[in-house]
């Protein structure tokens, strides 16, 4: 079975943001394996695809991995009719979500008194949240980010096997490096442990392929790093 | 309808904007040119047999220990060793000098002065053999990746650093180069107590004849971009506060993948919009034309990216310059 696709976006007049969420699951959409299955924008990103609501299935949770292009703080996202916090009730992976990747300025944001920890309850079978410690920018040649992390992920390696494929945080890194001044830092927060039968799920090295890696449910623990792009 | 700066609530001062700004046509390296030092990086490397591909935006020369990247649009160099990333277990390296800080905004490592001296030493002395920094450095610095292991319940288990980059930035006629395509970089791993080289990035287009543009004075040159942001406009003006926390002036260089052919004045800009009508406060980062379109028509200077374009700076279709 395929690893399916998701991009939602908010352009609040700024296009850019479409191709950067699309650009992303558009260019994996070419490959065996992948399937681009859900395109959300503006009016139609709503809250309840990424909170828990009674009776609807979270349609964040119907792919594998998503690119989003909305704003952000440190501790929420914006969608269409509001905003997605550390303080509402967020199940990433509870049916199939491994990869979250935003553009959302500082969510990701590591500090004494505001740890990246926040974020930990809306993992549930979720492997990476990718984002930023500080802004990210726009209008200077961003757009293609989207485009950039999934042909270091995956997309290289596959047309081109002889291309050693790049794990999913360093594909992140190095999008973002392509991408941004180096004042800003990207950065993620990722989840390890074991399987529920005890097989290990580490994602450290791991890489984004058509097949569902072990989800880290049991023994979980979780690593933050970011850098300067 | 355009804000005004009585929208805006600045939290820095405006810059200074002087009369007229030299904008510099620049080239990117061509392929035979780099062949020397993509040369010299693959055997320091030691990346060994690579086969050549060429896709749209790059040459891509790859092997099964890693691989160089040329960008035709900017003569741009990335190499990596991918066998660095297949070792270790987690993000942590065990640096022997290194020290923690811990200032306003937070807790970061660096290394200590003397490791940081020898390891931009290296690297300078590697990329220019390799003709892969330009003249204009700007600073020089060594930025440790920041790490930390939480407990499922988010606890602090251990902190530290990771990966190395030794960074090279650039500023021309006394304005830094600000965006995506003005650094050099290279990646470095602890190892045996040294240091090995993983990887590098290199992006500087060659410097050649300026030519003077006449600037406004800021009010009408931030009316160029900023004031006109249809983001910031429509949260304005549904009454949500405005506040901006950075508004430097630089020179703006493109990413490695994309066209340029003059380095041209930008404005930097950072801040946040307010909690209001259409939805909850964010933080924001743009990059803004501190020159408009009409003033490079004027010093016979055309660019698909010198276009108003309400993207920002991108090369955009139907936007012309005018």
């Amino acid at each position: 079975m395929a690893r399916t696709l998701g991009s939602w976006w908010i352009k609040d007049g700024i296009d850019g943001r479409r191709i950067e969420a699309q650009g992303f699951a558009s260019l994996l959409d070419g490959l065996s394996g992948f399937d681009w299955t859900e395109d959300h924008g503006d009016s139609d990103v709503l809250e309840k695809d990424f909170v828990e609501t009674p009776n609807w299935t979270e349609r964040v949770d119907n792919v594998d991995a998503v690119m989003m292009s909305s704003h952000g703080n440190p501790n929420s996202f914006s969608v269409w009719n509001g905003s997605v916090s550390t303080s509402d009730t967020v199940k990433f992976g509870k049916s199939d979500l491994e990869i979250f990747a935003t553009h959302a300025c500082s969510l990701l944001e590591h500090t004494p008194t505001n740890s990246v920890g926040r974020w930990i309850p809306a993992f549930d079978r979720l492997h990476y949240m990718f984002g930023f410690h500080t802004s990210s920018y726009s209008g200077g040649g961003q757009n293609p980010r989207g485009t950039y992390f999934a042909m270091y992920a995956a997309w290289l390696h596959a047309v081109l096997p002889f291309f050693p494929q790049y794990t999913l945080r360093e594909s992140w890194k190095k999008a973002n490096i392509l991408v941004e001044g180096s004042d800003v830092e990207w950065a993620y927060l990722r989840c390890t442990g074991t399987d529920a039968n005890g097989n290990p799920a580490d994602t450290y090295n791991e890489t984004l392929d058509p097949a569902e890696p072990r989800d880290p449910t049991a023994n979980r623990s979780f690593w933050t790093a970011r850098g300067s792009c | 309808m355009a804000l005004t700066l009585k929208d805006i609530d600045l939290k820095t001062g405006l810059p200074d904007l002087p009369p007229t700004i030299p904008v510099f046509e620049v080239s990117a390296p061509t392929l035979e040119e780099r062949q020397p030092g993509l040369e010299q990086l693959r055997d320091h490397l030691r990346l060994g047999e690579l086969r050549s591909i060429q896709l749209d935006h790059a040459l891509i020369m790859a092997g099964e220990r890693g691989e160089i990247e040329y960008f035709y649009a900017s003569g741009g160099v990335w190499a990596r060793d991918a066998t660095a990333s297949r070792e270790g277990t987690n993000e942590l390296r065990r640096w022997t000098d290194i020290q923690e800080s811990e200032n306003g905004e937070g807790r970061r490592f660096t290394l200590g002065p003397e490791t940081t001296r020898r390891l931009i030493s290296q690297a300078r002395e590697l990329l220019q053999g390799a003709g892969l920094i330009g003249r204009e450095i700007a600073s020089e610095t060594v930025d440790l990746d920041q790490v930390a292991h939480l407990t499922a319940k988010g606890k602090e288990r251990e902190r530290g650093a990771g990966q190395a980059t030794v960074k090279f930035s650039y500023a021309v006629e006394g304005l830094p180069v600000r965006g995506a395509g003005a650094k050099t970089l290279m990646f470095a791993e602890p190892e045996n107590g040294s240091v090995r080289f993983t990887g590098a990035f290199h992006t500087w287009r060659i410097l050649g004849t300026p030519r003077t543009i006449t600037m406004s004075p800021i009010e009408k040159a931030l009316e160029v971009g900023l004031l006109i942001d249809p983001e910031l406009v429509a949260y304005r003006e549904a009454g949500h506060k405005i506040v901006i926390t950075r508004l430097d002036v630089a020179y703006l260089a493109l990413p490695a993948f994309m066209r340029q052919s003059h380095l041209f004045p930008a404005f930097q800009v950072e801040g946040h919009v307010s909690d209001g009508k259409k939805g909850p406060g964010f933080r924001f980062a743009r990059y803004h034309h501190a020159a408009p379109p009409a003033a490079y028509v004027a010093a016979d200077v055309y660019g698909s990216y010198l276009s108003v374009n309400p993207d920002g700076i991108a090369p955009a279709g139907p936007h012309r310059q005018r």
